[in-house]
């Protein structure tokens, strides 16, 4: 077994706000292998971009990381001095914003900005000495820049390296960003809703084009979106989040034939099918983080939420060897160590899944069988 | 599946009933919203932006039709055309019977009860400083319905009808609501004056699907309680697929297919509509075999100041032929209460494609 690129351990994360600290990020577990697509799944407000710019080191003076550790390549990235997360920054790890109108500089053309990533890779300074070096590199940084832009597919690259973003389209800005991100080639990529303020043919293209690059270069890529059926289509790995908590973590595959947790199951449902229509959403709204529910945070919108369920916290368990759920509603093994005094405590008895028929806890087979009978879209 | 009858064409602006026979809320012929681009010293106009260039639908009483398209094609601008809020360029706009296009602007105001619009974003669209209660009541004072009084109590009972209780958001600022909540209340303002129609204009876009599913349910129920005819615009297909019993695909300000929303899920006809069908990320395998094979479209959506010669549609198709260029494909029925404006449906045209796709006539 491979070492992780990338393994965040009980990150938690805090803001303080007027009315007091929000406990936003509640002990997340998140690995990404070399060369893998995780994506990271949850609805607005539930702290995935916090989770990528706790990554990144870009969470802003309010922010407190009061436990946790973001291990990369082995290396706390928490540990480190703000000097050397720069240099991590925009070289080993690299990120695609959301919003390809708002992410370029409109004063720069896109050459500017492309040329500087390959200025600044791996420094902290520039130094005189680096300034002369790049004065005689110019030529060999601009080739560099076309040369990505053609990996874009951009199909008149020059003409595009020395225009000014307003004059592209939305489709080609999110191209140029990709470009930027993977020019100093990343080991890893934060891709942050890259697809979600373009048009559906749009986003499929990038989708597809993303896919091809960082496969090609071996790039892992941490993938975040609200959206089961873009994740469905990028990744191997599913995590779904729930205000702050990685509630479910599984194969992909897996995740699509037996969603386990409550959250994971009202969510798809909800998704407007094609075959089965549309499910009946999901009720409430995502807790205060200034004051979160003490046990499970998802229990007020929960439909099988037991008063157990509002005193012991559901910690993340193995069901199957990949499929890790947090929720008493399934048996199985603490997934992290720091679990097992809690685990220790003895199981909740809140019964088996109400979807599941007596005694069965979700082999696969079963629970296609179950999921597929229509009860679930009735 | 029955293969379509003789292909009958319909020029620009003759009219497309659907469900021939039935009562027609909505009746639109050749709904035209051009923007004139004026240029130089003297201000003249040198061209103009076809946002909606000739669009042409009905909707029966009480049924949804389903609005398609990606951004830039004029679904929005359609909507507030149909409405009036936008004053159309040419053709015309029959709601319940009445031409909403001949209406003096004091017949419209007053007319306006009957129709309704639900924004997009719920944010923007409710005034921060004003109560929730008196947002819903706006509508009923300005056409003067009922006094003070009654028009409290009409809001209470319409913030219960939209599921929020009225004890606990009638004193609310917006700012106090999430995104679902606050959509609510732009739905509980629309229906305020009993309205015959309304136009939603992506209304669950600015939210969660799980906040969506609960909105659509009581789109639903609203409609069957209130017997609501919806004008539904959206760029998402498959939400549509299942709101919607008609469905209309618009690119570059045109319809280029519309039909029972089953049937264009089923047997699309025209080459852009398959490769929307194509790019829906969808979460299953079933829903994978009910769409088609992916299809990358080349390019981008032309400029609309300076549209392409024929077909609008021929620069990014992967079935363009010559004729394509030649000729502007006029909206062929392909089958029952189903159009699709696509030159392989024409039996002299699409003799001089290369080869006609196996989709366009299975």
């Amino acid at each position: 077994m491979v070492d992780p690129l990338l393994d965040v351990r009980n990150l938690h994360v805090s803001f303080r706000t007027n009315a007091g600290t929000a406990q936003v990020i509640n002990g997340v577990d998140l690995d990404i292998d070399p060369g893998e697509t995780v994506a990271l799944v949850g609805e607005t407000g539930c702290g995935k971009s916090v989770t990528s710019k706790a990554i990144l080191g870009l969470l802003g003076p309010t922010a407190v990381i009061p436990d946790g550790e973001i291990l990369f390549k082995g290396e706390n990235l928490l540990d480190l001095s703000g000097a050397a997360r720069h240099a991590t920054r925009g070289d080993d790890i690299t990120m695609i914003m959301q919003d390809p109108m708002t992410s370029l500089n409109p004063v720069f053309t896109v050459g500017d900005q492309m040329t500087d990533v390959l200025k600044w890779q791996g420094r902290r300074r520039l130094s005189v000495t680096d300034w002369v070096r790049d004065k005689f590199s110019d030529d060999d940084y601009r080739q560099r820049a076309v040369d990505m832009l053609r990996d874009v597919q951009i199909s008149d690259p020059e003409r595009v390296f020395d225009s000014y973003p307003v004059e592209l389209s939305g489709g080609m800005r999110q191209r140029v960003l990709i470009a930027i991100a993977l020019l100093s080639e990343p080991d890893l990529l934060i891709a942050d809703e890259p697809g979600t303020a373009l048009d559906v043919t749009t986003e499929s293209k990038i989708l597809a084009l993303l896919d091809d690059l960082t496969s090609e270069r071996g790039t892992s890529v941490l993938y975040i979106t609200h959206d089961l059926g873009v994740a469905r289509k990028v990744s191997s790995r599913i995590n779904v989040m729930y205000a702050g908590e990685i509630v479910e973590q599984a194969p992909t595959d897996v995740l699509f034939d037996t969603p386990q947790h409550p959250y994971t199951r009202g969510l798809m449902d909800s998704i407007p099918q094609l075959s089965s229509g549309i499910g009946a959403g999901i009720g409430g709204e995502i807790p205060d983080y200034t004051d979160p529910p003490a046990a499970c945070r998802f229990a007020d919108r929960c439909p099988h939420a037991e008063p157990t369920c509002r005193k012991v916290f559901p910690y993340p368990r193995r069901t199957e060897p990949d499929h890790t759920v947090a929720c008493h509603l399934y048996d199985g093994p603490p997934a992290r160590a720091r679990f097992d005094r809690l685990a220790a405590e003895g199981p909740v008895d809140v019964g088996p899944p109400p979807w599941l028929g007596d005694g069965e806890q979700g082999s696969s087979a079963d629970a296609v069988g179950v999921h597929t009978d229509g009860e679930e879209h009735a | 599946m029955s293969a379509p009858s003789a292909p009958e064409t319909r020029s620009d602006g003759a009219p497309i009933v659907l469900d021939d026979g039935r009562e027609q809320m909505v009746r639109v012929e050749g709904l035209k919203k051009h923007y004139p681009i004026r240029e130089g010293v003297l201000r003249r106009q040198t061209g103009a932006v076809k946002a909606v260039d000739g669009i042409s639908f009905s909707i029966p009483t009480g049924e949804t039709l389903g609005l398609v398209g990606e951004s830039g094609c004029g679904k929005t601008t359609a909507g507030k055309s149909v409405l009036r809020i936008r004053e159309p360029t040419a053709g015309t706009v029959e709601i319940d019977g009445r031409d909403v296009t001949a209406l003096s602007s004091s017949e419209l105001k007053s007319f306006r009860r009957n129709m309704q619009m639900v924004y997009q974003d719920p944010t923007s669209s409710l005034n921060p400083r004003r109560k929730i209660g008196s947002i819903i009541t706006e509508p009923m004072k300005i056409h003067d319905v009922g006094d003070e009084a009654s028009r409290r109590e009409r809001a209470e009972e319409l913030l219960d009808l939209v599921g929020l209780p009225a004890a606990d958001f009638v004193d609310r600022y917006p700012s106090a609501l999430s995104g679902g909540q606050k959509q609510r209340v732009g739905i509980a303002r629309a229906v305020s004056l009993n309205p015959k129609f309304v136009v939603l204009d992506e209304p669950t876009s600015a939210l969660d699907v799980s906040v969506q599913a609960r909105i659509v349910d009581l789109l639903e129920d609203l409609q069957d309680r209130l017997e609501l005819t919806y004008l539904f615009i959206s760029h998402d297909l498959a939400l549509v697929r299942n709101v919607a019993d008609w469905i209309g695909i618009m690119y570059l300000g045109r319809i280029v297919e519309i039909g029972r929303a089953e049937r264009v899920f089923r047997h699309p006809r025209h080459p852009y509509t398959r490769a929307l069908l194509s790019a829906i990320p969808v979460v299953s395998d079933e829903d994978e075999t009910l769409k088609p094979p992916e299809i990358v479209l080349e390019g981008e959506i032309p400029d609309p100041r300076n549209q392409p010669s024929g077909c609008s549609f021929r620069t990014r198709c992967p079935e363009a032929f010559d004729g394509c260029a030649n000729r502007d494909p006029p909206l062929y029925r392909v089958g029952d209460q189903h159009f699709a404006r696509c030159l392989l449906h024409d039996d002299e045209d699409a003799a001089a494609a290369t080869a006609t796709p196996d989709w366009i006539h299975e």
